[in-house]
Order: C-alpha cells, then structure tokens, then sequence
C-alpha cells in the first residue's frame, strides 16, 4: 500500500513520518519517532498503556491510525516534566508509591493530567472512574489513587 | 495487533466519500473504536477505511423546537459536554457517561455506536426508545430513515455494521424528536471483561401524577440488536409508578422469551434474562426521577 | 560483627532501613526514559512471529511456507525440520528430577504434532512486525484433528485421549506427602468430618509488559547476547543454554526494566529461544515481542487446581487431621519445574493451625491446554485456600464461629519452631495478634451483631482468612565493592520488575556502610555485572538478597577497617567508625581515600580493589510470612452484585525495610487474589480453543473493581536470617481468594450455602441463592 506523509509534533518536536495506511499511531510513535513512552500492553483498546494526549485530548494511540493523527499535537509521558523539575503530579506519584513496573504509569500519569485539569478536587470514586481505561496489574491502583489525590491537594484542589 | 493492509481515504466533501465507499469492501472510519479492534484482530479485513474526519458538519449539536440533531461523528465526550443533549434527552446523556472509559468517550462517535452496533452498545436501545430519524447519505442522495429501519431483524455479523444501512451509504447526523415524556433515563449494568453493557435498559415515561401513562423501554446486551420490552411497556401502562419495579421484574421475561439471548465466557445469556427486569426497573425508577 | 548486630545496634537511629524512603528508580519511570526490552532499537533487527496451532490437538501433516516467503521484506520461515537441522536440541529443558516418567519438552516449533491452542508451529522472520503478521496469515498448515483432553479430572481416566503417547493415563507426578495411616487413624477417631470438593480456578498472567526479547549474536565470538523481559537472568541463561545447546558462557543475558512479571516471566519460553536461535542463524539481530493474544494462548498459565479435601475435627471444635487429594493441571507440556509443583503444593496445608495429622495427595496431569508454571504464590495459594475454606466450612457444619474455630487451633507463639504434619518447619509466628487486629480493623464483633439481613435488603458477609506463606528460598550472590571515590557499587542476581530493590537493597547498604542514599549503586539483570545468581520470584529477594548485600557490605567495610589501621598504625578494634570515616584519637582517614588506595598500584598485598566482595547467601531455612486478611462483603439478592464494603489486611512480614514498599506489595497481592476470586475465568471452549484469549475476554480487576485495602501489620523477625526479614510479594493473592469466598459464603450462609467455587461473580452468586432457594 502507498506510503501516506503525517506530519506529527511530539512533546514539542515537530516531525514527518512515512507510514502504511495501516500504521497504528502508537508505532509511528515509538518505532519511526524513537518516543517510546506510550507502551503496548494489550492491542485492544483495553489497558490504557498507550494513552497519549492528541490535540489537547486523551486517547489510547494503539486504537488509532498514524493517517487518523495527521497534523496532531501529540504529547507523552515523557513530555510531562519541566527540565529536570518533574511535573507536580510525577512527583505526587513518587511520594505516595504510585507506581511499581511503571508500565502503565506514562498512562496513568496522562490519564491523571487529564482529569485534575477537568475537576480540580475529584473525589476517590472519581478518581477511580477516570482511571477505568488504564490497566495497572502491581499496585492495586490504591497509592495510584493517593497520588493524584495528593496531586489535587498540592495544588489547592482539595481541603 | 496488526493490521492487515488496506487503502486510506480521507475525502472533503460528502460526495468524495459516497464515491470512496463504492469500493470494494470499503468501511466508515469515524472514531474507530468498534472497527480498529476488529481490523487490529484481522478479524475484518477492509479494502478501503474512509475516514470521514473531515467531512463538513458530520459533527456538532442542533437544538430546536422539532428536537435535537446530532452530527454522526459527534464524539461522546463532545456530546456530554454540551448541556442541552442532558436536557432534552436525559437517557441519552446517561448512555453516553456510561461508555466506556474516557480515552474511549473522547474518540467514539454516535454514528460509530449506532452503525456498529456492538454487543452491549449503549446508544442503540437509546435511539429506538427516542424513535430517532437517520439522515443518511448515499448514491441516491439524502434520505431519512427510521432508527427501526436500521435494526430490522438482523443486524449483521460481528464486527459489520447495521445491515439496515445499506453498503456505501454514510449515516450523517441523527435527530431525537422532541418528546412531551415526563422523564427518562438510562441504567446498565456493565460486563466485567468487555466494558460494554452486560444488560443496558433506555426508559421513557409519561407520568400522570403517580400513574403511568405511557412507557417505551429499549434493552441492550441481549442479542446484536436493540430490542424494545413491549410486554414490560404494556404490562405498566396505566398502573401506578410505585409497582412499576414489581411489574418490570415480573414482565421483563416475556420479552426475551424468543430472543436468542448470548451467551459468554464470563456471562451467561441466562444471567442476562435474569437481571434484565431488574436492570429495567432501576432505568424506570431513574426516569421517573429525570425531568425531560 | 553479624548483620543484625549492624543493623540492630542501629536501630535506634537507622537513616534508611524502616523507612518511607521514595523509590531512586521512579524518576526514570515518571519521565518514561526507562528503558524496557521492546523501547531498545538495534541497527538491522528483524522482527519474529509465530504461525500459531488453531486446534487443541492435532498431527500437523503440512506446512507451507512459501507463500510467506514471497512477501516483500520477508527474510525466512522456519518449521522443526530447520531446528532439528541444526545443532540446538530446541526443546525446553523439563526438569524431571521428581516426575514419574520422562516426557518430552515442550519444542521451540512442533514437531509433527500440536498439543494446545496457540502452540508455536512454525516462525517467520521479516523486516518488520506489520509485515512479519502478514507472513503468518500467509503460512499454510494442514492439520488432522485429534480428540483434545481439556478436563483434567477425567483426563486420568482409561477412556480419555492421551496428550503424549507414552503417558497412558496422563498422570506426569504423583505424590504423597505426610503420613497417611496417621491421617486416616486422625479420621477415624474424629467426631466429626466436613468434606469440600473446590476449583481453584485457572488464571492467565497479565503482566502488562507481554513477553519480548532482543537477540544478538556475535559471529566472531560465537556468543550470543539476549535481551528479555526477564525475572531471573541467570535462570534464563540456564535454560535458554540447553535449549540452544551451548554452554552457559556463550550467553550474556539482560533484563532491562521489565513491567511487571508475578512468575510468568521467570519461566522459558519459545519466543526468547527462537529468536537467539534464528538471531544465531540470519547473523542479525532479532526482535521478538508477543502480542497480548500471544501471552494468553502460550504464555504459561496459572493455577487450575481440582481438590476432593476433609478435615476431621473434634467435637470441642480442635482439628484432629486433614486429607486432601488434588489434581494439578500441568498443560500440554512440563516447562521447567512446572510439572513437579503440584508435588510441592501441600507445604503449606497446616495453614496457621496445629494438625496432628496430614496427608496429601496430588495427581499432575497433562491437557490440551497452555502450559501451566507458577503464578504469584505458586502453590501457596492452592494450599491455603483448600485449608481456609474447609476450616470455615467445618465452622458452620458445627455452629462456630470461624473465628472461634481458628483461634482455637492457632498454634501456639512459644511452640515455633513448629514442625507440621506435613513436614515442613515454621520458623517463627505469632498469630494471634495478628488475627486480633484484623477483626478490630473490619469491626468483627459488630459485623456479627448487626447480622446477615440488613435494612437495605442485601446480604452482609464477613470473612476471615489466616495464613502462612514460605518465602526466601535458595541462595542469592551479591557483589559489592566501593569505587575509587568511595562510591559503593553493589551487584546482585535478583531481579527488580517492579518491587523497588533499587531502593530497599541501598536502604540495607547505605545503614551498614552509614553512607548516603546516593552514594550507592544498585545493579542487577546482567550476567556479566553478576556472574551468578539465582532471581526474584517465591518472594525472596529481600530475604535473600537483602541479606547477601548486607553480608557483603560489612565485610567491605571490615576490610576497609583493616587498611585503615594499618595506615593509622592502630589495632583495627580501637578504630570508631561513623559516617564514611574511620578514627582513632585525633587521626581519621575517609572511606574514600582508603578506596583510591585499594586500588592503587602500590596497594597492600591482600586488599582487593575496592574491597571487592562477594558472597552467595542462603538463610537457615524458609522465613515464614503469615497474618490474616478480613473482608466484608455487601450482596444485592435479586442480582447478585456484591459489594467489597471494606478489606482489611494484617501482614507480618518480620522487619520491614521500607514499610511503603510492603504496603505496595499487599495492595498489588490483595488486587490480583481478589481478581482470581472475583473476575478472572479462563475459559477453553469445547473444542479446545482458548475463549478467553484478549483482555476485553478476560476479566482484570480495573481501578473501579478493586476496594481500599486497609494495611496493619505485626511485627515478628524471622530468626534464620540476620536481618529478619520475611517476603512480602504473594501474601495478597494467598490470603484474598478465601477471605472473600469465605466472605460470600458467610452472607449466604442462611441459605444453607456451603461453598462457591471462584470466580465468584455476580452471576454465580445469583445462580448459588437461586438453587439454595
């Protein structure tokens, strides 16, 4: 099949790769643009390791086409920290033990970004609810679930 | 986990893509959350995606006296965020916060859920409750069709799309007439493996004071269509709000009596009849509670 | 001076061990710059993939690989016939020390025959993953169909099919542990017996890295070098040398950061074999990477245990003996030790009780199905469920509590160390306190009170679980040395995927050597950094290899003493020694200087450079983890749902070196135990094809399923070991499957509900109600 052109900005690098139709965006990612923070952990939409934000929006990149985020913004994990300041909530994870393989954590930290950005003070139930889409098999998501209501509070969220 | 090859079309205008869907084994790829699994899979092999991204108003929300319009490719996320789809159907509001997870309500579409149809999808027993009008796209042009049109008797096999639709025909926006109901909600009961509803119940009510004027119920999760639960709806009719979870529980069975319902690994088809009634009686009690 | 003397006489002021101490590793997972198997990119590497078996059990009478190999960009296809060509034996190594007969390995590709659902045939090589999926689809295989055994009950039967031809009645182990005339002498005089006949379900691992590996092979050198997600690299050299047939030394294995393992990825698989064996063949560098599906049809499953068991009791409610029989299903083929565990599963029977008398029998027996290997716990929890729920059981038969009935046959704290019936010596507990605080945490005594009927109208339930788990097996190296600026560079055989030995192992050293956090080095996962070792499954790293590196550290620091007086002039014993400097009187010298002189030419006969020491410990005997876990269940009549109301966890694991961490490990423990009793169903069809084979199949706990945990511990040193530390890692997944059993069983114990095989979900709640109606 013909090869398509995307031009993709990650993490603030601009970049244009060469990629089948067929091309999932999580293997343009890591595999053309050498960014392998988004990971693989399922194939099915399911675990969440892959979540990248494309265009300011929370997505799983293993469920779209590279062809699908042409002329996208996409942002990792990776893209998160400020120099060598790690952003509030990375260091809310490392306080609470948020993390154990860290397979997930680029995810969860996306995941987690997203919603602080949407509902300051979450409570733990919504916490919860907008981690349904990332898997994580080590920590029981319970210190996952501190850390970002500690990010919360750090930043003046919660009481 | 990887695809097999196909072609790629992204067309601008609505006529491109009726021609680009011609093809041989061409596909709608809208938000692609039913489809990539199953292409990922090779489940599905198309020839050509057309991805319909860039079509001109495939996307937003139209409110007016005749109901709401909502573009096919409207996103859920997109959908939730506006306020009058709450407003002028609660049940559908419901639907959509109960999909999935957020990744996933920021990519799926309406016409996605609706056209896919998948096993235990939300919005289809949603849009048949509301009677929802398809506006769809085709060689021959725009057209209307019933919701019920697009679920006649079959809804296809796995991971094809709606047969109602027609090949190469691209569902563009779907209108939610404007309903005098008292009320309505929806209520799932989620599959521990899939995420998709186990048994999802969409309720519209008519209430005169506690008496039950009118119901319209449309279940999901039984089988690859939408089904409405006339024997509840009939069984209701006229009685009092207060034993509607009686009736609704002692009803719901009748309704599935010639339903092969499925059966899976980690649900049985069985548990689904079981817990329809009481699933169907929860979207009652919701809606009763729901101003529309 | 012993470690527990470093350790103790510090305990008072310990900088690290004890502590909270933020995991060193977490700034390269938080930034996603850590490196795991499939994020490293080698020049020329060509991507393997497998042609699967779609049958249970088959002769595969044909392969075609030439459609594949007419694909553009495909490099080669390979069928047993190229592997039997070559030098490389490329079956599995078995070990078949306690089998009954020798069978075959499980082959890197099948030769004639397929045995389970997804068994690699035949593999292909192209220049990319997308192309090497679309040489899969590509290869032709002819298949003649044969009767699959997929129930491991009957598969001992005379009339059931036979897996390998010279296993007639299926049975690869049998054995019997403890001592059967006592037992049945304990039945007869008992004056009452409660039977159980329980499934302890079938789990497939999901750790959420799947499977992968790199191979490199040097032509020059005739060595290879693989890279694989990886629990133990020694054991991974081990194995991958026989399958290959090269000696040990050709091979130089590393195990990046990997995500997650729990078992599975302590055990050899095809993937890594093939490709160092087509890595060897192509002179190129080969990627492997399993896709989920792949880890669900041929990554070795868990579990999947059938057990008819009795427990004889007195009428004062005092346990006179246990008798249990059980079938272990192996799979298709014995991977490494997998066919021999069943044998080593009854170690545990006794639970927290005093049993006069045991005996257990179990049966291994091969099915169609996926090979079956240890998954987290690994026999710990099979034993501890069948005794945890038969001691409930038997507590309702005769109208105790089963509290009561537990606290009755508690072994006593002065009787350690306790011999069970079944052979095995506990080192050390002290239970009561620690059953004590779980019923104080779920509020035990107004649980009771409050009743079974509630005024919500659901089904209260509470549920009590006691357990002892064996933990720190084996022998562990270590290697630490400073370096010329003082720095301490600690290497051990362990391999960190997740527990955070990064930190705990330089928690240990930074106390012993009194030197900051960040003046230490942690390596692991490297043959070549850690010439042995052993690995971190059965919850033994920080048993182990805490211990290895702290033996080591004192005696850097011994030797470091050594030079010091002699440089001083002074009698060693007179040396004070705090913080990275050695004085005597108004004369001191650094551990850095001593270091850079350690390695200086005109260094003293005698002093390593750096003090380099190595060491390969064992502790006297299995440290023994036990406490008890409470749940309080909440179940909807009508549905079915149940409702975790809380989750209460007491764990004792001796010392603990950075209570963070083992809290971490109750909660990701409790998650998984909770998964297998709640959700997790692995499921082949009739025909022997694998049902549950994606995760939107098979059913993890997501954020939503999985209750706070509420964690208390007990303190109790494990005394064969100088730091007294206890594993940590499977407590959750031994205690959590009988807690919430016995918990749903509890709540429909009105209803004459005796037992409900796992998982428990809604549905089988519901079906269990309706037919005790």
């Amino acid at each position: 099949m013909a090869e398509h052109e995307v031009e993709l900005t990650v993490d603030g690098e601009a970049a244009s790769v060469a990629v089948e139709p067929r091309t999932l965006l999580v293997h343009a990612i890591r595999d053309q643009l050498g960014v392998t923070a988004p990971k693989i952990g399922c194939e099915t939409g399911k675990c969440g390791a892959c979540t990248v934000t494309l265009d300011g929006t929370l997505v799983k990149s293993c469920m779209l086409l590279a062809v699908q985020a042409e002329g996208g913004t996409v942002r990792t994990a990776a893209g998160m920290a400020d120099g060598d300041e790690l952003h509030p909530i990375q260091q809310a994870f490392r306080a609470t033990h948020g993390l154990q393989c860290g397979y997930c954590t680029p995810g969860m930290l996306l995941a987690a970004e997203r919603l602080l950005a949407d509902q300051p003070n979450p409570s733990r139930a919504e916490i919860r609810s907008a981690l349904k889409g990332n898997i994580c098999r080590c920590t029981g998501y319970q210190h996952i679930v501190d850390a970002i209501e500690r990010a919360a509070a750090d930043a003046g969220g919660a009481p | 986990m990887y695809p097999a090859p196909f072609a790629y079309e992204r067309p601008t205008s609505l006529g491109e893509a009726i021609t680009a869907l011609a093809a041989d084994d061409a596909r709608v790829l809208a938000g692609g959350h039913s489809l990539l699994t199953a292409v990922k899979s090779r489940a599905t092999t198309p020839g050509t995606l057309v991805d319909v991204s860039e079509l001109p108003s495939l996307a937003g929300v139209d409110r007016d006296d005749d109901g709401l319009w909502i573009g096919a490719a409207s996103t859920y996320a997109a959908l939730l965020a506006d306020e009058r789809v709450a407003t002028v159907v609660p049940m559908l509001a419901d639907a959509l916060a109960s999909i999935g997870d957020p990744q996933i309500r920021n990519r799926g579409t309406v016409g996605g859920n609706l056209v896919q149809a998948d096993l235990g999808a939300d919005l289809p027993p949603v849009a048949l409750v509301a009677d929802a009008v398809l506006t769809i796209h085709d060689e021959a042009g725009e057209h209307q069709r019933e919701i019920s049109d697009l679920y006649g008797e079959e809804v296809g096999a796995d991971h094809e799309p709606a047969a109602g639709l027609g090949t190469s025909a691209l569902l563009t926006g779907v209108e939610f007439p404007a309903s005098d109901a008292t009320g309505s909600a929806y209520v799932r009961r989620t599959h521990p493996a899939t995420g998709y509803a186990t048994v999802g119940v969409a309720a519209r009510l008519w209430l005169d004071g506690d008496m039950i004027e009118e119901l319209r119920l449309g279940a999901t999760g039984l089988c690859r269509r939408p089904i409405r639960l006339t024997a509840v709806e009939s069984a209701v009719r006229g009685q009092s709000i207060e034993d509607a979870a009686s009736l609704a529980t002692a009803h719901a069975p009748a309704d599935v009596t010639s339903v092969d319902v499925h059966d899976d690994p980690n649900v049985s088809g069985s548990f689904r009849r079981t817990i329809l009634g009481t699933v169907t009686a929860a979207a009652i009690d919701r809606a009763s509670g729901v101003d529309e | 001076m012993s470690s527990a003397a470093a350790l103790e006489r510090r305990d008072v002021d310990n900088e690290h061990v004890g502590r909270r101490v933020e995991r060193r590793e977490d700034d390269a997972y938080l930034r996603a710059s850590a490196t795991y198997t499939d994020d490293i990119r080698h020049d020329g590497t060509v991507q393997l993939a497998f042609v699967r078996s779609s049958h249970a059990h088959a002769t595969v009478d044909e392969i075609d690989v030439g459609p594949a190999l007419a694909i553009d960009g495909v490099v080669a296809a390979y069928t047993w016939a190229d592997i039997a060509d070559s030098p490389s034996p490329g079956v599995l190594p078995i070990r078949t020390g306690s089998l009954e007969r020798n069978v075959p390995g499980h082959p890197v590709l099948a030769i004639d025959r397929v045995r389970y659902h997804g068994q690699p045939v035949a593999a292909v090589v192209a220049t990319g993953p997308y192309i090497a999926a679309d040489a899969v689809d590509a290869v032709s295989v002819t298949y003649t169909p044969k009767t699959p055994v997929l129930d491991p009950v009957t598969a001992p039967d005379e009339d059931a099919p036979n897996v390998h031809d010279g296993v007639p009645d299926n049975v690869i182990a049998r054995t019997g542990r403890g001592d059967p005339t006592a037992t049945d002498r304990a039945f007869d005089c008992a004056d009452h017996v409660t039977s159980i006949t329980l499934e302890n379900n079938r789990l497939i691992p999901n750790a959420l890295e799947p499977r992968v590996a790199q191979a490199r092979y040097d032509t020059v050198r005739d060595r290879f070098t693989v890279e694989l997600a990886s629990q133990s690299v020694h054991g991974h050299r081990r194995k991958l040398a026989e399958t290959l047939g090269v000696p040990s030394r050709k091979l130089r294995v590393i195990a990046p950061s990997v995500g997650g393992g729990f078992g599975h990825k302590g055990h050899h698989h095809p993937g890594e074999a093939m490709a160092a064996w087509a890595a060897r063949d192509l002179g190129r560098p080969v990627k492997w990477t399993a896709t989920r599906r792949e880890n669900y049809l041929e990554g070795a499953h868990g579990r999947d245990h059938h057990t008819e068991a009795a427990i004889a009791l007195a009428a004062d409610g005092r346990i006179r003996g246990l008798r249990v029989d059980t079938i272990a299903n192996v799979g298709a083929y014995g991977l490494g030790g997998s066919a021999a565990m069943s044998g080593w599963y009854g170690s545990l029977l006794s639970s927290e009780y005093a049993i006069p008398a045991i005996h257990c029998a179990t049966r291994g027996v091969f099915t169609n199905t996926c090979p079956i290997h240890s998954y987290r716990g690994a026999g710990r929890p099979e034993a501890i469920y069948v005794t945890e729920r038969l001691v409930d059981a038997a507590a309702h038969e005769l109208g105790f509590d089963p509290v009561t009935i537990r606290r009755h046959n508690l072994i006593p704290s002065d009787a350690f160390p306790y011999e069970t019936a079944i052979g095995t010596t506990y080192d050390s507990g002290n239970y009561e306190p620690a059953l004590d605080r779980a019923l104080d945490g779920i509020e035990y005594d107004r649980l009771r009170e409050a009743g079974r009927n509630r005024a919500d109208g659901r089904l209260r339930g509470v549920g009590v679980a006691c357990y002892t788990e064996s933990t720190g097996g084996g022998h562990e190296s270590a290697v630490v040395r400073l370096e010329p600026d003082g720095h301490v560079d600690v290497a051990v055989g362990t391999h960190s995927h997740g527990q955070g030995h990064e930190t705990t192992y330089a928690q240990l050293v930074a106390d012993v050597m009194e030197r900051p956090l960040a003046n230490v080095s942690v390596n692991e996962g490297d043959t070549t950094a850690t010439p042995t070792g052993t690995g971190t499954f059965g919850s033994r790293s920080a048993v182990v290899g805490g211990n290895a590196v702290v033996s080591c550290a004192e005696t850097v620091l011994d030797d470091a003493r050594s030079l010091a007086a002699d440089i001083l002039g002074v009698d060693a014993v007179t040396l004070s020694y705090r913080e990275g400097h050695f004085a005597a009187d108004d004369e001191s010298i650094s551990l850095a200087d001593l270091a850079a002189r350690s390695y200086a030419w005109n260094a003293p006969d005698g002093v390593e450079p750096g003090f380099r020491t190595a060491t390969s410990y064992a502790p006297d005997g299995t440290a023994y983890t036990f406490g008890t876990h409470a749940v309080e269940v909440a179940i909807e009549p009508d549905t079915g749902a149940l409702d975790i109301v809380r989750y209460v966890a007491v764990d004792d694991c001796g010392r603990r070196i950075n209570p963070t961490l083992v809290e971490g490990q109750v909660h990701g423990g409790v998650a998984q135990g909770l998964g297998q009793a709640r959700s997790e169903r692995t499921v082949y069809d009739e025909s022997g094809r694998l049902a549950t084979d994606r995760m939107l199949a098979y059913a993890l706990p997501r954020s939503i399923d999985v209750p706070r945990i509420e964690t208390e511990h007990t303190v109790t040193p494990a005394p064969g070991n100088e730091l007294g530390v206890k594993g940590i890692g499977e407590a959750g997944t031994i205690a959590a499957p009988p807690a919430l059993v016995n918990a749903v069983v509890d709540a429909l114990a009105d209803r004459g509900v005796r037992h409900v095989d796992m998982p428990v979900t809604d549905e089988c709640i519901h079906q269990t109600i309706q037919s005790s109606d």
